[in-house]
């Protein structure tokens, strides 16, 4: 059922930023619902919506705080304390800001993110 | 109103002063009848007696004329005289003529009847009408290539005093239809009568023509069938011309016989889809009979140009790729790459933007177990279609195969490639990208029903079972039995079978995260290595990158330690 990740080039131009950092604290979990026992390989569901909060280790695009609260949308993963990556971070729709890319920091390498910032204009 | 006149004989009294009560009192073809009933009457021959006579079947015009004349009186014969001078009434010409006939004024017609042509065409059109109609005519195997009505007639001649006509068409060839009709003074006609032309040469070498331009042909929604539909009111072509549809796509023909209007017959319709191609011929049945000789084409309005050949209904996309009318939101664009490049592999497979990871896991552990089984599961039919042979799961045992033909169409992002599975390695271009694996996709998404239908997880082992014709077993992977696990795996590599494993649900992912294995996700199982005393799973990742580790090259193709093998992954299918 995972779906290979978005194009980098699809998504960045929806980002407000792009950071490497660590999830420090998982703020909120909701309720997660569990997947079935079955032969199948791969099924239709996915991991609840989380709210964490990053420690910033570097930027490579956009104004971001050293610690910054986000959504993780409800989707193919889920977070917990000590995950680290690249995030690139948008705003959901309630204006939240949110982790963008289907596998959040193993969505992309980190390299492939700053070269696409770069061919964007915004590193 | 006429004035009244002195007439001795009381029948035709009678039948005078019948008629001036009408409003428009005429002496017919009928009512002349019960004139010459009462000159023909005389002693031992009744009126009615007389009348039956001159109404029996088939009598002509000569026998009524003995008739009447047989009992013609001098008071009857000034009587009808009478009519003629003075009575006023309209005559019809062959009334009239047997009245003056009666009297001495004129000689007998014998032919006042509808129109007809006689004998053959070799000195023009001619035939007997009513005297003094005008005599119209339509060239109706010349007109279906002009501008012509069937009612864009020429003057062909008037009848004369005797009602014979002769008159001339322009380019009147051996086995032409020619429609013809008269036209009275009052601007009534006869009913239409049509010839085909005789005599004009020594042979009809003139084939009919159809006229392309005077067909629509449209698509029914739901369907294959094509409709015909006749744009004007010109004809077609020729009556009873037959007209030959051949699909170019499927080489099937259609053919209909020309209506009497040289239109097509009501509910006509041709099998085929959108921008298919019919070549159209036409044979008057003397000539092109074979129809080589073909007149033009016609298309089915929709489809695209296609490079590739045959065109085929393509699977529904997934829904997440539909508007909310049911339209895809990419469009299918004609793939004619080679179906092999350097033969199957497990590297030319790559997962599109649908969740079937199970579909590309279980192809990419054949194609390296086994190549020789996807070779032998697809043909290329050389007319840009390919037929791909499943199994069913009852017929594992040997029963009918389930055989699916596809053309090369493919759901295309705008920007290139494919959206769904593709090959790796190589371009993506249409005209170059390796297609076996986006056939297989395709063709078991046509199989299944849609994309949507293998789009949203399945069993691998099935899959690999569809394509095999063999069972798999399913086993659970645990710390506990991972080296019974790894022996498994080393002898079903060692001896060809395809596998794959299962990573654990979306409700574990926290445990993936950053091992660059994923949840829900499988992946083909390709054997074991021992390194440096440790054991290692061989596996690949079917988007074709994103490893468990890192090995510098980000192809999807990885080892995974045995331990954290069993850890990430559920289960293991194998072929048997």
């Amino acid at each position: 059922m995972a779906i290979p990740p978005e194009l980098i080039d699809e998504v960045l131009p929806g980002a407000d930023a792009a950071v490497l950092a660590e999830v420090v604290k998982v703020l909120e979990q909701s309720p997660q619902k569990p997947s079935r026992e079955t032969e199948a390989s791969s099924l239709p569901d996915s991991a609840a919506r989380q709210v964490v909060e990053l420690k910033v280790k570097s930027v490579v695009f956009g104004k971001v705080d050293a610690t910054v609260k986000v959504v993780k949308p409800e989707g193919a993963y889920a977070l917990r304390e000590g995950n680290r990556g690249p995030f690139v971070l948008g705003k959901d729709d309630k204006g939240a800001v949110q982790i963008l890319g289907r596998y959040g920091p193993d969505t992309w390498p980190e390299g492939l993110v700053r070269d696409a910032a770069k061919k964007h204009g915004r590193a | 109103m006429p004035s009244p006149l002195s007439l001795k004989d009381a029948r035709i009294r009678s039948f005078a002063q019948t008629l001036q009560r009408e409003a428009q009192p005429k002496v017919t073809d009928a009512n002349v009848v019960e004139l010459l009933a009462a000159a023909g009457d005389r002693a031992g021959v009744s009126y009615d007696k007389a009348k039956s006579e001159l109404t029996r079947p088939g009598i002509t015009r000569a026998e009524q004329f003995a008739i009447a004349s047989r009992g013609l009186s001098i008071s009857e014969k000034s009587d009808l005289g009478l009519l003629l001078e003075k009575s006023g009434f309209a005559m019809d010409p062959g009334a009239k003529n047997f009245l003056e006939a009666l009297v001495g004024r004129a000689a007998l017609q014998e032919t006042f009847g509808p129109l007809t042509i006689t004998g053959d065409q070799k000195n023009g059109i001619a035939g007997v009408a009513k005297p003094g109609e005008t005599i119209e005519a339509i060239n109706l195997s010349t007109a279906p290539a002009g501008r012509l009505h069937l009612t864009d007639t020429v003057e062909l001649g008037t009848a004369d005093a005797s009602g014979k006509f002769l008159g001339n068409l322009p380019d009147v060839r051996e086995g032409d239809f020619i429609r013809l009709r008269a036209r009275a003074a009052d601007g009534s006609t006869s009913d239409w009568i049509t010839i085909q032309a005789r005599g004009v040469e020594g042979a009809d070498t003139r084939n009919a023509h159809v006229n392309l331009e005077r067909m629509d042909l449209g698509t029914v929604a739901g369907s294959e069938d094509i409709t015909v539909k006749h744009n004007t009111g010109r004809p077609l072509t020729e009556p009873d011309a037959t007209v030959r549809f051949t699909n170019v796509r499927t080489g099937e023909k259609f053919e209909f016989k020309a209506t009497e209007n040289g239109s097509l017959p009501e509910g006509f319709k041709l099998k085929g889809l959108p921008g298919d191609e019919f070549k159209v011929a036409v044979s008057d049945g003397a000539n092109n009979a074979d129809f080589a000789s073909v007149a033009g084409s016609l298309k089915v309005p929709g489809g695209r140009d296609l490079k590739g050949g045959r065109d085929l209904p393509d699977p529904a996309m997934h829904k997440d790729e539909l508007n909310a009318d049911g339209t895809p939101k990419f469009k299918l664009e004609r793939f004619t790459g080679p179906l092999f490049i350097d033969g199957p592999s497990a590297a030319d497979v790559r997962q599109g933007a649908i969740g079937n990871c199970y579909f590309p896991a279980a192809l990419a552990s054949i194609a390296a177990q086994n190549p020789d089984a996807i070779k032998n599961m697809i043909k290329d039919n050389g007319d840009g279609t390919y037929t791909v042979t499943f199994h069913s799961a009852n017929n594992y045992s040997g029963g009918r195969p389930q055989q699916v033909t596809v053309d090369g169409d493919l759901y295309a992002r705008s920007y290139g490639g494919p959206i769904y599975g593709s090959s790796l390695g190589g371009s993506t271009a249409p005209d170059k990208m390796e297609m076996w694996f986006p056939i297989v996709e395709k063709a078991y998404a046509q199989w299944k029903g849609s994309y949507d239908r293998i789009g949203n997880g399945g069993v691998a082992g099935q899959v690999m079972a569809e394509v095999l014709g063999r069972p798999y077993a399913y086993e659970n992977l645990s710390a506990a039995n991972a080296d019974r696990m790894y022996e498994r795996i080393k002898k079903a590599a060692e001896a060809g079978k395809p596998m794959a494993a299962g990573t654990y649900g979306t409700d574990q992912s926290a445990r993936y995260t950053n091992t660059g294995v994923y949840a829900n996700h499988a992946y083909s199982v390709l054997g074991v290595e021992e390194k440096d005393g440790q054991k290692f799973v061989k596996v690949r990742n079917p988007w074709g990158q994103s490893e468990y580790g890192n090995d510098g090259k980000n192809d999807g193709f990885f080892s995974i330690p045995l331990d954290k093998f069993a850890e990430l992954y559920r289960a293991v299918h194998i072929v048997d």
